[in-house]
């Protein structure tokens, strides 16, 4: 008892002679949750994210099982269902399979499902790369070992084999290879793949998608121990706002989603959020149409002229908030290739004279351009706009939250021309840390690109494709001067990976188009395994957290 | 007291009260400004003060907090380190300023500054939105409390400069009241003084005039030669020894002038005498004129020669001749008489008209103290002339 009257005078005394004028500052938690995360697959563990760009790539990346799995390695891949691969010579690579695997079916996953696989696709390829003109056949050498057979050398042979599925006999029957413009995707829900989840409802498949991806973890995923989440919900479609708000001011409605830089700070003080950020090799990629007929853009000084209009430091300051990097073509210098290609080419809109801003109005001025965009890169425009406007240059917006609908006015453009003048999309790096991930946007042959004609640029394409080690560099360095100084696309900063992460999930983002969330864990306190009330003290802020 | 002064003295006391009131005035003038002068001090110390903390605290306040926004703001390092290099100054200055002010304005203002550090180590460490809202909340906050602080200070020095304006305001009023009421007692003093001088003078004046005027009608014969004719004055000022010496001189000429009548009317009474044949009577009275002593021993010796002359001419002629020739010579004698005493009223009548002319100026005002000493002396001069008849 006097213990208990010593306190409470204690606490008067501390009430009554505290200074109401000395202002405490913000206290920030840390991101040290190490010691509450669940290492064991709780059954009711369950995280929602939301996937704005390509998601067909992500959910497919989830699910499906490829020989390679694309990452932020130099090389842009690791290995997944093959362990190894030898280079027999430059048409010739033999591949080990991964042994006692199975498809989330329970089907064995061995050298003859790949045969069918690869067969599959070879009568029916997607058509992004040039593994369609260059794969010629594949033997089975014994259970778990193949060997490819190339018609013409192709450095981007390994890479391309991180990008086809291997789906399951019951699926291939149903569906076999269909290549399409976005490459080929599960198209219903079900136990196909190899990948650590199921897909157990929805669909995203590029040019179509359901608003809502449901996963669930696949019993059969060769990684012992992972995934450690059971239940994975992915919105393909919300309101950037929406998404936003979702995520930063409800703790049960989105556990990760992709954040305007604008809003970092507001992640910062979530209760139930923290800012996750980190260098990627994603960019965003905003076209010209050259396909257009009459296009004003058609004339390289105009382009050359909207590319000097824009100032990139300003951009990355004042509307990135630092979070990227400068470019002076649309591909990241985060990649080894690109930065070494870029490095004596200054950004257009750097150190002009008021010489060359006159002439430069003398051009722009006037101009009105039609631009197709997702919503989330509005705050992007905004900015752009105003640089723009200095030279007179008026834009007109039709705005999306799907990225469905941007593929419906960029992969039509080719064979039906399109009105709008310059669109935006996502152009996450889904090849891998390689530079073919903007490149392929330069290919005229290709419904992913919107230059008219340029066929010194698709010699240099062609010359790409069959690059070795030595001669990849100067290769790169002639695409990238040529589309630098032909102004194909519109440059601006690439963009770090801004997430708003759940303060109770674990999550490590990549730097190139691939979420692990196999490798996701989630604490003790997660809405989804938690009994009782979220703990006040983890509703306090918590410092950013920088992969 | 007054009285027994002298007229130079009496203006000279009113001259010094004058220059006693001038010399107050310029004493107290002097204090006023003085006083002033030391109120204006205080005034400006207290406005200096009221400065001093815009200067040293609000100011330098406001340029820590623009340049921690700066930091907060700025797009990239090489701005920051520009921006950065402000702050030692600036916290430096206010660390040295906020030492010799109150406990609890140092803990805020210590308080502000381990918070402008936390924006500033958010910001090092490349969290910005740590910065931002470290900057936009606590921060802020403690600023706002610090700068309410200093303006409450501030309010205070006002007032006390408030204060001591007020001070000198009323300090001021009372002095103008003081002068006031000086003023006022100088000029009370200064017209009583005037006025009980100026009486004085005056009733000395009308003294005079009073004994001078009775003093003509004595001269003019409108008075009796015994009435008594005496100059009034008590005050022993020029006025008064005036009248003490108007009233000596005029009972020495009431005297001569009694002893004058008493040989003339001995003359007449001989002549009157001598008209009847009394040819033995003689002038005995004794004139205070040396003139008329002379015209008495003529006289006589006239008498002596006559009845000596008659007796021997009675001797040697008719009674009859003796008779017409006494008649001849006395009416003679009687007329030349007359002609001594028209020649003897002149200066008389003279000394009378200035003794008037004194009189009426007098009555209206117009006669200045050497005027009338300037008619006394020839009131003398007149005297001296009947004397000399």
């Amino acid at each position: 008892l006097w213990f208990v009257k010593l306190c409470l005078v204690f606490l008067t005394c501390t009430y009554l002679f505290s200074n109401d004028d000395i202002v405490k500052p913000i206290k920030y938690i840390s991101n040290n949750i190490e010691k509450d995360l669940l290492l064991k697959r709780v059954k009711s563990s369950h995280i929602k994210v939301f996937i704005p760009s390509i998601p067909y790539t992500y959910v497919s990346k989830l699910i499906n099982g490829t020989l390679f799995r694309i990452s932020c390695a130099p090389r842009g891949w690791d290995y997944m269902m093959a362990t190894s691969y030898t280079k027999i010579d430059e048409l010739t690579y033999d591949i080990t399979l991964r042994k006692n695997v199975k498809f989330q079916d329970g089907s064995p996953f061995d050298a003859d499902i790949v045969v069918k696989n690869i067969e599959a696709f070879i009568k029916h390829p997607f058509t992004y790369t040039d593994i369609h003109n260059r794969l010629k056949s594949i033997k089975k050498l014994n259970k778990y070992r193949v060997r490819f057979y190339l018609s013409k050398p192709y450095g981007m042979f390994l890479n391309d084999l991180a990008r086809i599925n291997l789906y399951s006999d019951t699926y291939l029957n149903k569906f076999s290879w269909s290549g399409q413009t976005t490459g080929d995707n599960t198209k219903e829900a079900g136990p196909y793949g190899l990948g650590p989840y199921v897909l157990t409802k929805g669909y995203a498949t590029g040019r179509k998608q359901t608003p809502i991806v449901e996963l669930k973890a696949n019993p059969y995923y060769y990684e012992k121990g992972l995934p450690y989440i059971e239940n994975i919900t992915i919105y393909t479609q919300l309101k950037t706002d929406e998404a936003v708000d979702m995520a930063l001011n409800y703790e049960e409605k989105l556990d990760i989603t992709p954040l305007p830089f604008n809003k970092k700070t507001e992640a910062t003080l979530s209760r139930y959020a923290k800012l996750v950020t980190t260098s990627s090799t994603n960019n965003i990629a905003i076209y010209f149409n050259l396909m257009k007929k009459n296009s004003v853009l058609k004339n390289a000084k105009i382009r050359v002229a909207l590319n000097k209009a824009i100032n990139q430091e300003n951009l990355l300051n004042f509307v990135y908030k630092k979070e990227g990097i400068v470019a002076p073509t649309s591909s990241s210098p985060n990649y080894n290739s690109i930065k070494k290609a870029t490095k004596n080419l200054k950004p257009y809109g750097k150190g002009l004279s008021q010489e060359d801003k006159k002439s430069m109005k003398l051009v722009l001025n006037g101009l009105k351009l039609k631009i197709i965009t997702q919503d989330r890169f509005m705050f992007l425009w905004k900015g752009i706009e105003y640089q723009l406007s200095q030279y007179g240059v008026g834009l007109s917006y039709t705005i999306t939250t799907s990225e469905k609908d941007i593929y419906s006015y960029l992969l039509t453009n080719r064979e039906n021309p399109q009105e709008w003048d310059m669109l935006t999309w996502g152009n996450d790096d889904w090849y891998g840390n390689h530079p073919w991930n903007t490149f392929f946007t330069y290919r005229t042959s290709s419904e992913w690109s919107a230059i008219d004609k340029d066929d010194k640029l698709q010699s240099y394409i062609e010359e790409f494709f069959s690059s070795d080690k030595e001669s990849f560099q100067s290769i790169v360095d002639k695409i990238v001067h040529r589309v630098y100084t032909m102004a194909y696309m519109l440059a601006i900063p690439s963009p770090n990976v801004v997430l708003a992460v759940n303060k109770e999930v674990d999550y490590e983002p990549s730097s190139v188009a691939i979420m692990p969330l196999w490798k996701t864990k989630i604490s003790k306190y997660h809405w989804s395994v938690r009994k009782g009330v979220y703990p006040e003290n983890r509703e306090l802020p918590m410092y950013k957290v920088e992969k | 007291m007054i009285k027994y002064l002298s007229i130079k003295y009496k203006f000279f006391v009113m001259a010094s009260l004058g220059v006693v009131a001038i010399v107050l005035m310029s004493l107290l003038a002097q204090n006023i400004s003085q006083d002033g002068f030391t109120r204006v001090k205080d005034v400006f110390e207290d406005s200096k003060k009221v400065q001093n903390i815009q200067q040293e605290f609000i100011n330098p306040l406001f340029r820590l907090r623009e340049v921690t926004l700066s930091l907060v703001m700025a797009p990239n390092d090489d701005y920051r380190s520009k921006i950065r290099i402000n702050l030692p100054p600036l916290i430096e200055k206010l660390d040295n300023g906020f030492i010799n002010i109150d406990k609890f304005m140092q803990e805020s203002w210590k308080n502000y500054k381990k918070l402008v550090f936390i924006t500033d180590s958010y910001i090092k460490k490349g969290f910005e939105e740590g910065a931002f809202t470290n900057a936009n909340t606590a921060e802020r906050k403690q600023f706002y409390i610090l700068l309410a602080k200093l303006e409450r200070l501030q309010s205070q020095q006002l007032n006390n400069s408030h204060d001591t304006y007020k001070k000198a305001k009323n300090s001021y009023e009372r002095k103008q009241n003081l002068i006031l009421f000086g003023a006022l007692l100088v000029i009370v003093l200064t017209l009583l003084f005037g006025f009980i001088i100026a009486k004085n003078i005056v009733v000395s004046i009308e003294n005079m005039q009073s004994g001078l005027g009775r003093f003509f009608d004595l001269l003019g014969r409108k008075i009796d030669k015994d009435e008594k004719i005496k100059i009034e004055l008590s005050s022993r000022d020029e006025f008064g020894e005036m009248s003490k010496s108007i009233n000596e001189n005029v009972e020495v000429l009431r005297e001569n002038l009694k002893k004058d009548i008493t040989l003339i009317e001995d003359a007449t009474s001989v002549v009157s005498a001598l008209k009847k044949g009394d040819l033995h009577k003689r002038l005995n009275e004794h004139a205070s004129s040396e003139e008329l002593n002379r015209l008495k021993l003529v006289m006589n010796e006239m008498l002596d020669n006559l009845e000596d002359r008659i007796v021997l001419e009675i001797k040697n002629r008719t009674k009859q001749e003796q008779l017409l020739i006494q008649q001849s010579k006395l009416a003679s004698m009687g007329k030349m008489i007359g002609n001594i005493a028209h020649q003897w009223r002149q200066p008389l009548s003279e000394l009378s008209a200035v003794l008037m002319n004194m009189q009426i100026r007098k009555e209206h005002e117009d006669l200045s103290d050497e005027e009338l000493k300037t008619q006394l002396m020839s009131v003398m001069l007149y005297w001296l002339i009947c004397q000399t008849l």
